[in-house]
């Protein structure tokens, strides 16, 4: 039975086409999964089908849910379809819960509204999904005490309680590392079991691999490849596909390893944490120049709070850090996990980069080199860190801690927000920079997969 | 009466512009102090302020013009006193966001100096926010000038003040009402614009 059909969709920006032609139906218990880059279009294609498109965009075409059309149906009627027709699990969903309501009232709420249950119904309807879910202990708690995967079960549970028989998922596996990750696929599993069909957007080729279903590769709004999963994946036709596939870590070839230099930087059993709560107790480590260093573990393990002491922003709690002689006193540099947070909000890049150059006595035409280096165009320094892609910003980063000749780099997750092309390529960036300018390299990443193919020197907090 | 209706608007105006001066800039240098160095600075910055804040605003000039009764710098210095928390508190709370961002560590990393990242980041991110909450200063302490001219500890008649006019005109208000609405309308239209001219501040 097809549970949701759409046909020739396109969304439009008043002239400008972002997305279309596009045609797809999921049977009940099937999968679609669309996969592409961000900025590709993926996420309209959710908007469109929920209505939810923001302004200046509209969408064209026909979509048809259970054999109704929905697409012209008014606001109203469409938002009653949600929870009830659609379900959608937003990206991120711990905040999409409410922080100051128990977590078991969330769900009930959406039993007894939506699913129209009398009270005491909905609350034992919680009560048993709670225990289906494996969250006994979380019913009575916020979602800011519970931890993040306990979190994104509950936003699964009230997204899913109006037994909704199609489910939206917008990323779904976003910055989750890959225990979670791979919860997130059983739960989806379970909803196709039951007769459930899902929409999934991502640009995680591990997470296409894991559902099985079928694909469509998006570019610029434009269907570049489609087929079932095991055909696409094993055997991509487009050129597209086929770089997108290339960058998933897990197909990586294995960085060279470099010899290293002298000795940088010395940290003996050190101790850090936040206050008085420490997080990582006995920790050493010998840092040297054009050394790469990769730091893993999973979420609020303490890796970031590690890179801060090595920048010098916090002090061990006990331990002590050395630093070399000829290291002065600038030669330590960071790379942020959201590259926009790193530069000023106001004001344009360029400015920013004067600033340092001027600052350090650094010619502006070394300046631009850097950038040429790293295929930065100059257009972009008129512009402020909002209206440039993630990638871009975060070369951008990288050639603004290079104008002052750093010796040591600090990377905390600097790819995680972008996606997977970007991600390799920044990462091959990284590592051949640290090569040529022989800098020691300390990358923070939650994905072992990523850390194995970079370095052999690898830290694992989580042992 | 139009002459005396525009002296004090005169005098009502001038005194909140000056008061917005000498409470705005220190108001708002203490609340970065505070944000920057956090620790006791801040405790005892904000403790002072908080002092401060339990007073009610009124009291604090009643007392001072209770020291010096009529002086027109008494009123002024009152004013000021209990304004200056207003910019405090607002830099306060906005600078410490913003300086807790990446952006100020990696400034810091970078070697950049303190008024570059007070002039980059922290002048844009609270100015538009300084201008609202001048306007709304300014307006108090319009408020408060009429209201202590009212009850007779402010401006002192003959002097041209709004508060000062109401006194004298409210033993006629049964004969000429029209009287002693002017200045009240005077004085409504002045705030009501401040007031105003935050909308036009915030759009962009």
């Amino acid at each position: 039975m097809i549970v949701i059909q759409v046909k020739a969709l396109y969304v439009f920006a008043e002239n400008n086409c972002l997305l279309g032609p596009i045609s797809f139906e999921i049977q009940s218990g099937g999968v679609l999964i669309v996969m592409g880059e961000t900025g590709a279009g993926k996420s309209l294609i959710i908007q469109a089908i929920l209505g939810t498109l923001p302004e200046p965009l509209c969408a064209e075409g026909e979509i048809f849910v259970n054999g109704r059309r929905i697409d012209d149906l008014a606001h109203a009627e469409r938002t009653n379809l949600w929870g009830r027709e659609i379900a959608c699990l937003p990206q991120e969903p711990w905040c999409a819960l409410n922080p100051l309501m128990a977590s078991w009232r969330q769900v009930a709420e959406t039993y007894r509204y939506v699913a129209n249950r009398a009270s005491r119904a909905a609350r034992s309807e919680t009560e048993k999904r709670f225990l289906a879910l494996g969250l006994n202990s979380a019913e009575p708690r916020l979602p800011g005490q519970l931890s993040g995967g306990m979190a994104q079960r509950v936003a699964f549970a009230a997204a899913t309680a109006g037994q909704a028989p199609i489910l939206l998922a917008d990323e779904p596996t976003k910055g989750l590392d890959s225990d979670r990750q791979a919860r997130v696929l059983n739960l989806f599993e379970h909803e196709r079991s039951i007769g459930g069909a899902l929409l999934t957007v991502t640009h995680d080729a591990s997470v296409a691999k894991a559902l099985d279903g079928d694909i469509i590769v998006l570019r610029q709004g434009q269907v570049v490849e489609r087929g079932q999963t095991e055909n696409v994946l094993v055997n991509p036709k487009a050129d597209y596909t086929k770089s997108l596939l290339a960058a998933d870590p897990a197909a990586w070839p294995k960085a060279p390893t470099v010899e290293h230099g002298e000795i940088l930087l010395i940290a003996e059993n050190i101790a850090v944490g936040r206050g008085s709560q420490i997080l990582v107790d006995e920790f050493s480590l010998t840092l040297h120049a054009g050394e790469r260093v990769a730091i893993c573990g999973p979420s609020g393990i303490g890796k970031s709070t590690l890179l801060d002491t090595f920048a010098g922003s916090i002090k061990p709690i006990r331990g002590y850090i050395k630093r070399a002689e000829e290291l002065e006193l600038y030669s330590v540099q960071k790379l942020y996990q959201d590259p926009p947070t790193a530069f000023p909000k106001y004001i344009s890049l360029g400015r920013n980069l004067r600033d340092v150059a001027n600052l350090h006595r650094v010619p502006w035409e070394r300046v631009l080199a850097y950038l040429d280096a790293l295929s930065l165009h100059q257009n972009l320094l008129q512009r402020r860190a909002d209206e440039v892609s993630g990638g871009e910003l975060q070369r951008l980063s990288i050639a603004r801690a290079l104008t002052i000749n750093p010796k040591v780099l600090l990377a905390d997750e600097p790819t995680s927000r972008l996606d997977p092309i970007t991600q390799k390529d920044t990462l091959d960036l990284i590592a051949r920079i640290s090569s040529t300018e022989s800098i020691a390299v300390v990358l923070v990443t939650h994905s072992t997969e990523i850390a194995k193919k970079w370095t052999d020197n690898i830290v694992d907090l989580a042992n | 009466m139009a002459a005396r209706l525009l002296s004090g608007a005169q005098l009502s105006l001038s005194l909140a512009v000056l008061s917005i001066l000498t409470a705005g800039i220190p108001g708002t240098l203490l609340g970065i102090l505070a944000a920057w160095f956090g620790g006791l600075t801040d405790r005892i910055l904000t403790s002072f302020a908080d002092a401060v804040l339990a007073l009610p605003g009124l009291l604090l000039v009643l007392m001072l013009a209770a020291i010096s009764p009529g002086s027109w710098w008494a009123l002024y210095a009152g004013i000021s006193l209990t304004l200056w928390v207003e910019y405090f508190r607002y830099t306060r709370q906005r600078a410490r966001i913003t300086l807790s961002e990446p952006a100020i560590e990696a400034s810091r990393l970078l070697g950049l100096p303190w008024h570059l990242i007070v002039l980059r980041h922290l002048a844009p991110e609270i100015g538009p926010g300084l201008l609202t909450v001048a306007a709304f200063g300014a307006a108090t302490a319009v408020t408060a000038v009429a209201a202590l001219g009212f009850v007779s500890v402010g401006v002192r008649p003959p002097t041209a003040e709004w508060g000062v006019m109401m006194t004298e005109l409210l033993p006629y208000w049964r004969e000429a009402p029209f009287l002693i609405l002017q200045p009240i309308i005077c004085l409504v239209v002045t705030v009501l614009s401040l007031h105003l001219s935050v909308g036009g501040l915030r759009k962009p």
